[in-house]
This record gives C-alpha cells, sequence and structure tokens, in this order.
C-alpha cells in the first residue's frame, strides 16, 4: 500500500476526535469502528462497566451462498479488561437488535432482537431469538420467536426457516491501527504515525459476537438498510443504550461527548434533523472545516480533514457527503455478489476506504490489513484468542 | 499481632467507564494501616519457584478471575511487544497487573504494573489514563507522597478526572491529612455518589471514632456494590471492609458471617481467610485460627499474617514454629526495600512485640512518621519509643495517635501500656479496660499483656 501523504504544517498536528474514552477513561476500551463510542455507557456505581451494551462492529455479507445473509455484530470490547466480568457476558437485561429497513425509509420493517439469561455457574448463557415484523420491528411489542441456543460448546443454535444463530466470544475481527491513528492526528502526543512499523491493535483482542444467518427470502426486500442497536431495561422501560449503521460514523464526526451519546439514540429516520440538523453539519464540519477534534482548547482544522488533500471538498460536495451518510444505515443489495460498499464484509478495509473519503485521498490507509482468522464458514468470526 | 486501619477502599468504578483504572486497576491496597500488602512469591524459606500462587486445595477452585486476567495480560502483553509504542495496550496491561496484584497480593506484580504505565507514559506523556493508573500504583505500594502529588496534578488539570480525584483523598488519609481527605470524598460523594465512595467515608468515619456509623456505610456500600453488579473478588472486598470495622467494635458473629460472606464470593480472598483467623483467636479457637492463618499465608505471607500465625504457636506451646514464622518475617524485611516500604509498620510492631532489634524499630518508624503523620504513624513511633525506654517522648506521639478518636483497641492498649510507664496508673488502666472492653480478642499475644497489666495495676 502506498505510504499515504499527510499535509501537515510545520510542527501542527491534526487534533481529532475523541476516539475513545470516555470520561475519565481508563486506558482502553478503545478500538474500532464504534467501539466505545459512548461516553456514559457504564454505572458510576462500583464495580460495573458495562461494555455489554457496547456495539463494536456490525456486519451484513452473503451467507454460505448466494440465497443466504448473514447480520453479525460484535460488542462488549470490555471482555478484554476482564476484572470486572471474568466471563465477558452478554448482558441479561439488554436486547441486541438487528434493525432492517426493506423500503428504504430508514424505518426498521423487520428487527431480529436476541437476548440472554443470566450466566450460569460456567459462564454460559442461553440466548433466543425473536423476530418482529412491521409496525412491531419499531415497537418490539409482538414478536414471533425464531430461535434459540446457548453460548456453551460452539454457540451455534437454529432459526426457523433453516436459519443459524451463534452467540459467544469471538476474535474480534476488526483491523486498525489505532495508536497511529491517534498520533496522526495529535490526539496523544506519541510519534509513530500511519505506516509507520503498522502494528494492528486488534490483532489479538477478542469480542463478544452474534451472528444470524437467514434465507435472503426471510428478509423481505432485495435492498435493505441494517443498523445494530442496544437497549437496556431500566425501570421497567427498554432505553436506548448504542447503535450503529456503516463503521465509524460517530466516531469520526461527532466530537462531543453529548453529541455522540445523542447520536447513539437518534433512529436513522430522524439522524439528518435531529437537534437542528447538527450531526449533518457535523459531517460537514468533518469534512470541510472549521473542526476541533479534541474540545475547544485544541487545534481547528480550518478546511477539515478533505483539505489535508490541498483541495477540500466544496460546500456542496460534503453537504452531498453527509446525505450518503445520513441516515447512517449499512446498505446491502442481496443480489449482488458480496463487494466492498455493498454491505460490510469480515475483511473489507472500511478504515482506508473512511480515510481516502474523508481526507480525500490525501490519507489512503492505514497500512493494516484484514485478519487471517476469519472462518470461511458459519459463524465466519474467527475463534477467540 | 496489630489490629489495622480498615483496608483501603477502592479506586473502582467512580468512573463510568473508568474501567481500566477504576476497577481495573483496583490499584488502592486492600488495607492500609500497618499496611496489608503485598509479598514477594518467593519467601526465603521455601525457596519456592515464580509461581502463579498455587492454590491451596482446602481452598476452593483456582480463582476463575485470575485465569481471565492471566489471559487477557496475554493478549496485552503481545500487543505491547508488537507495537512498543502502544501506549493504550500498555495502560491496560498495567491495569490488568494492578487487578492481578489485588488477587494474588504481590508486589511483583504491582511493579509489572508501574513497568508497562512508566513504558504508556514514556510512548506518550500527554496520555491521562496512564499517569492517572501510575498515580493509583504509586499509592498502592505505598509511596503516597508521591501519589497525591501526581493525583493532585491530573486532577487539577482536568477535573473530570474523578479516580485522579479518588487517589487523592486516598493519599491524603494515608499522610494524615483528614481534612484534605474529607474534602475530597466529600466531593466526590456529590458527583459520583456509590459503593466506591461510601466505603471511603466509611473507612473516615471510623478512623473518626464512629464505628457504628462506619458499620452501617460498610454494609450500605456493600448493598450498593452488589446491586451495581460486582461479584467475586470485587464484592468481597466490600464484605471484608464491613468484617474488619465490625471486629474491631468486638463484634465477633457480625464479622464471622460478613468474612464467611467475602469468602463465599471470593474463596481465594487472604483478607477474608486472616479476618476469619483473627474472629476465631478472639473466641478462643486456636486450632480453628492457625488453620485460617495458614491458609492465608499460603496465598499471601504477609508478614502481619506471619506474625500472628507464630503468636498462635507460642500461645498453644507450638514454640519450634512460632520461631519459623518469626525468622520467615524477619527474612521478608530482609529481601527488598520494596517490603520494607510496604510492609514497616507492620514489621516495626513486630519488631517491638517480640523484642526485636528495638532501635532499628524506632529508626523506621522515625522515617516513617516524617512522611506520613496518620495515626496508626504515630501509634508505630510512640509504641517504637516505648520499647527504646522513652515513655514521656511515647506519651505524647501517642496522644496524637488518639487525637481523631479512633476506636481502635490496639491504639487504646498501646496508650495504656505506655501511660502506666510514665506513671500514670489511672489514666493507664481506663485504657487497658477499654480497650478489652472494645476488642477482647484484639490481638491473642497482646491481650495476654493487656490483661497482665491491668492485674498489676489494680
Amino acid at each position: 500500500m502506498k505510504r499515504p501523504r499527510i499535509h501537515l504544517k510545520a510542527g501542527a498536528l491534526l487534533a481529532a476526535a475523541g476516539l475513545t474514552l470516555t470520561i475519565g477513561g481508563p486506558a482502553l476500551l478503545v478500538s474500532g469502528a464504534d467501539h466505545l463510542d459512548a461516553p456514559n455507557l457504564g454505572s458510576l456505581s462500583a464495580g460495573a462497566l458495562k461494555g455489554d451494551r457496547d456495539i463494536n462492529d456490525l456486519y451484513v455479507f452473503q451467507g454460505g451462498d448466494a440465497s443466504r445473509t448473514v447480520l453479525a455484530m460484535t460488542t462488549n470490547p470490555a471482555v478484554n479488561l476482564p476484572s470486572i466480568d471474568p466471563f465477558g457476558h452478554f448482558g441479561s437485561d439488554v436486547r441486541y437488535t438487528f434493525n432492517v429497513d426493506r423500503n428504504g425509509d430508514a424505518v426498521a420493517d423487520l428487527a431480529y432482537v436476541v437476548t440472554f439469561s443470566t450466566p450460569g455457574s460456567n459462564g454460559s448463557q442461553d440466548y433466543t431469538v425473536t423476530r418482529y415484523e412491521g409496525s412491531n420491528a419499531q415497537t418490539l411489542n409482538q414478536g414471533v420467536w425464531w430461535g434459540s441456543g446457548s453460548t456453551a460448546g460452539n454457540g451455534i443454535g437454529s432459526l426457523k426457516g433453516s436459519g443459524r444463530a451463534f452467540a459467544g466470544m469471538r476474535s474480534d475481527p476488526f483491523f486498525f491501527d489505532l495508536i497511529a491513528f491517534r498520533n496522526t492526528l495529535g490526539i496523544d502526543s506519541g510519534t509513530r504515525t500511519f505506516c509507520q512499523n503498522p502494528s494492528d491493535f486488534f490483532v489479538g483482542l477478542n469480542a463478544l459476537g452474534i451472528v444470524l444467518e437467514v434465507p435472503d427470502d426471510q428478509l423481505g426486500g432485495t435492498h435493505i438498510g441494517v443498523w445494530a442497536t442496544t437497549s437496556q431495561l431500566i425501570g421497567g422501560a427498554w432505553v436506548p443504550q448504542d447503535q450503529m449503521g456503516r463503521p465509524a460514523i460517530n466516531t469520526v464526526f461527532n466530537h462531543t461527548a453529548v453529541d455522540k451519546n445523542a447520536f447513539n439514540v437518534t433512529a436513522p429516520a430522524d439522524q439528518r434533523t435531529a437537534m437542528g440538523g447538527k450531526f449533518r453539519q457535523n459531517i460537514i464540519d468533518t469534512l470541510i472545516g472549521p473542526v476541533q477534534f479534541g474540545g475547544s482548547s485544541s487545534p481547528t482544522l480550518a478546511t477539515g480533514l478533505s483539505g489535508l488533500s490541498g483541495t477540500p471538498y466544496t460546500a456542496d460536495q460534503a453537504a452531498g457527503i453527509a446525505d450518503l451518510l445520513l441516515p447512517d444505515l449499512l446498505t446491502y443489495d442481496t443480489t449482488q455478489p458480496a463487494a466492498f460498499l455493498n454491505g460490510r464484509a469480515l475483511a473489507d478495509d472500511v478504515i482506508d476506504a473512511e480515510l481516502g473519503i474523508t481526507t480525500r485521498g490525501a490519507v489512503t490507509g492505514d497500512c493494516v490489513s484484514a485478519h487471517s482468522d476469519y472462518l470461511g464458514s458459519f459463524p465466519y468470526l474467527g475463534m477467540p484468542h | 499481632m496489630t489490629s489495622l486501619a480498615i483496608p483501603h477502599p477502592r479506586p473502582a468504578a467512580l468512573l463510568g467507564v473508568a474501567v481500566a483504572i477504576a476497577i481495573g486497576s483496583q490499584a488502592m491496597s486492600p488495607l492500609l494501616g500497618p499496611g496489608r500488602l503485598s509479598l514477594p512469591q518467593t519467601p526465603p524459606v521455601e525457596s519456592r519457584p515464580e509461581a502463579l500462587p498455587a492454590p491451596d486445595p482446602a481452598i476452593g477452585a483456582p480463582d476463575v478471575a485470575l485465569v481471565s486476567i492471566d489471559s487477557a495480560i496475554g493478549r496485552w502483553t503481545a500487543n505491547v511487544k508488537r507495537d512498543p509504542v502502544d501506549y493504550i495496550s500498555a495502560t491496560n496491561l498495567g491495569s490488568l497487573y494492578a487487578s492481578r496484584a489485588r488477587l494474588t497480593g504481590s508486589l511483583d506484580d504491582y511493579a509489572r504494573a508501574r513497568r508497562a504505565a512508566e513504558q504508556a507514559m514514556e510512548a506518550a506523556s500527554s496520555y491521562v489514563p496512564a499517569r492517572v493508573l501510575d498515580a493509583t500504583l504509586l499509592y498502592a505500594t505505598h509511596d503516597f507522597a508521591a501519589a497525591a502529588t501526581a493525583a493532585r496534578a491530573i486532577f487539577a488539570a482536568q477535573p473530570t478526572q474523578l479516580q485522579a480525584l479518588a487517589t487523592l483523598g486516598d493519599a491524603d488519609l494515608e499522610l494524615g491529612d483528614y481534612a484534605g481527605a474529607q474534602s475530597a470524598y466529600a466531593r466526590l460523594a456529590s458527583v459520583a455518589p456509590g459503593a466506591a465512595v461510601t466505603a471511603r467515608l466509611a473507612r473516615l468515619a471510623w478512623l473518626k471514632g464512629d464505628p457504628a456509623g462506619a458499620l452501617a456505610m460498610a454494609d450500605e456500600a456493600t448493598a450498593e456494590a452488589e446491586t451495581g453488579g460486582a461479584a467475586g473478588a470485587s464484592l468481597a472486598w466490600y464484605r471484608y471492609l464491613a468484617g474488619f470495622v465490625a471486629f474491631q467494635a468486638g463484634e465477633l458473629p457480625a464479622a464471622r458471617s460478613r468474612f464467611e460472606a467475602a469468602l463465599a464470593d471470593q474463596p481465594g480472598s487472604y483478607l477474608a481467610l486472616n479476618g476469619l483467623a483473627r474472629v476465631r483467636a478472639a473466641e478462643g479457637r486456636y486450632v480453628d485460627a492457625i488453620t485460617l492463618d495458614r491458609q492465608a499465608i499460603a496465598i499471601v505471607p504477609q508478614p502481619e499474617f506471619l506474625g500472628e500465625l507464630g503468636d498462635l504457636y507460642r500461645l498453644t506451646g507450638q514454640e519450634t514454629l512460632a520461631k519459623e514464622q518469626y525468622a520467615t518475617v524477619r527474612a521478608i524485611a530482609g529481601l527488598a526495600a520494596i517490603n520494607r516500604q510496604v510492609y514497616n509498620r507492620q514489621l516495626v510492631l513486630f519488631d517491638v512485640n517480640h523484642g526485636e532489634q528495638l532501635d532499628e524499630a524506632l529508626a523506621l518508624a522515625t522515617t516513617e512518621l516524617a512522611v506520613r503523620k496518620d495515626v496508626y504513624g504515630y501509634d508505630a513511633y510512640a509504641w517504637a519509643l516505648l520499647a527504646n525506654g522513652r515513655a514521656a517522648e511515647a506519651d505524647e506521639a501517642m496522644a496524637h495517635a488518639l487525637s481523631l478518636g479512633t476506636r481502635d483497641a490496639l491504639l487504646l492498649y498501646h496508650a495504656g501500656m505506655i501511660a502506666r510507664a510514665v506513671g500514670d496508673a489511672s489514666r493507664a488502666r481506663t485504657l487497658l479496660t477499654d480497650a478489652l472492653a472494645l476488642n477482647p480478642g484484639f490481638d491473642p499475644l497482646q491481650v495476654v499483656r493487656a490483661r497482665a497489666a491491668l492485674e498489676e495495676l489494680r
């Protein structure tokens, strides 16, 4: 991969947005495309980092054959910091939901919700998959039991209509040189930048994974938009916690804790106009400036990320990109072969693509490639480390 | 031996996501006072190879948390090896070693944690989580002045770093700046109420002579922790704190039930094992106490545990075994400077109680007090002064030790013996009577001496 050109003013580094951390954040829990972009996740009482409501990544790709589609999400980056929760469990008071829009209005017409029992003494959890259609997909009121399984053993369960499900600990499929990214953008004071001794932060990490493989005709549409959400049962109500469509949208384009948290609970259909159009404007500002990534005391990028190329996007171009990126859904055409930007496969280098688009070619990649441990068959995510 | 100050509260999740430091690191040592902490894995007597502590089959299954932590340590170690300037992975590694240290009591684990934190800071000096971790590690290894300085600097620059505020409060407490600790804890309580803060307030309440309030708060903290999802070692810690407070008040059944509950959550809790041993000893059940202390020592051979076990052997006429324990304490003291830093108060009290190396004990207590002017610093100093024949100075120092009104039978006993030495029989009788009434089993060997002294004073 050719070395990215990064236009830097002498001595100036780009500040970039909170790719992380939470307030007072401890080290990690950083991660991938959406890992921990929600600053207020987690309770303030003792012992409770609740990364089980955190979505790392969402993938949508062709399954075992062209007539099947895989919906996969990875969650709980805290599984790599086990002090709190030695087994790395799914939340037993959490709904993990794959939302599917079938008609292009960014409203869920179909939803698969996965829920888990409290862990047994050996740490395993039973899971149930429930399917919701039509307006029930938005309210999650009346669902149909669709299948079940256990994280014990191989974690695989069956779904009605010849579908399959999996839940359990896997190798985190995301690949990214996180440290180089942060250093390049001046988030911290380290010096190793992109493509200098590139290192994939995630190559040895684990994540919890939920994978569903369903026949395409069950999806009820050939052009679908998918997004993942988590919600937690609090005080008798299901409270939205995290959300993800395309990779890194919240992490790259929303720069404050307030905006990130709000984005995580704003339904896709509302994302363009919510908060007076703030999310849309955030994308435009990030692309063409002015933008500050690290708060009001951080450097301002006057012409945004695309300005790094020397030729920033025009306002119209930036607005066009914003309107493509919002609503934040992973779009997928079940009739087309698996291909980049048709859904998201495990090996798709979304980081390189997004770096290229946002910097208008100034930075073309992080010199880090897909993992070698993906499986050729269900559940596709590699074995845990 | 000794009664110790209450356990240190854990920094634990004061921050929502501040995991690595908070819970993960749990860098606060579980105990304080004459310093319960860790020991190297290889006591010289046995020359056990450096390894994970072998679980005593009598205790139960190996700690699953330890297995899980070690697995994660492997992953982050690989990251750091691949990319030595990966400050995030290095910080995470440090926080995991700190977590490990809480389970194993090992100073080696703290040393590894510090090296990882330092590597992170070298790679990215502005990376705050590494600095916060480092401050908590300084605290955990008893470099309280450095911990306070580091934590203060972080918090002043970043008032959202609540962990730094907690560490600052905790370090202030150990240095004897109780007002500083109070103010830090009050601020924490207002912005991040919860078990971790309640436990700290419990500790402060106990130090200030409100054992009933302290126990209520410790129990409340336990309930808050449990509701918040704490389990295993995390929850056991709170139970231990409550058990400790109950024991100090001489409430043996209340102490026993809390220590037993702690062991149910964490069968390898060396603190709870020792706590239960002290309860059994106070009940006169020396054989049970010996068994329990041996189990605690098998996990972490702390000077205090070894001294207690030696005293129990002595009381049951097993002098040779008693001498072995005492010899091990001396050997540990000689092993490494870090042991003296972490266990100095335990060592001072041990030496004085067993009539050994009295001038060294006084020298150690003196240097300690120069840095840490807390009630237990004054107590150790006073006790060492008395042993060196300087009763009047001991009396003056002891007054400082009692200045908070801490209801600790050990402090009262020391004060009574000192009062006797300066010829104030009436005050001596009052103090010794108070000590024995408060907690008649506060120390198996010392209560014998206390009772004998009281007899003589009649």
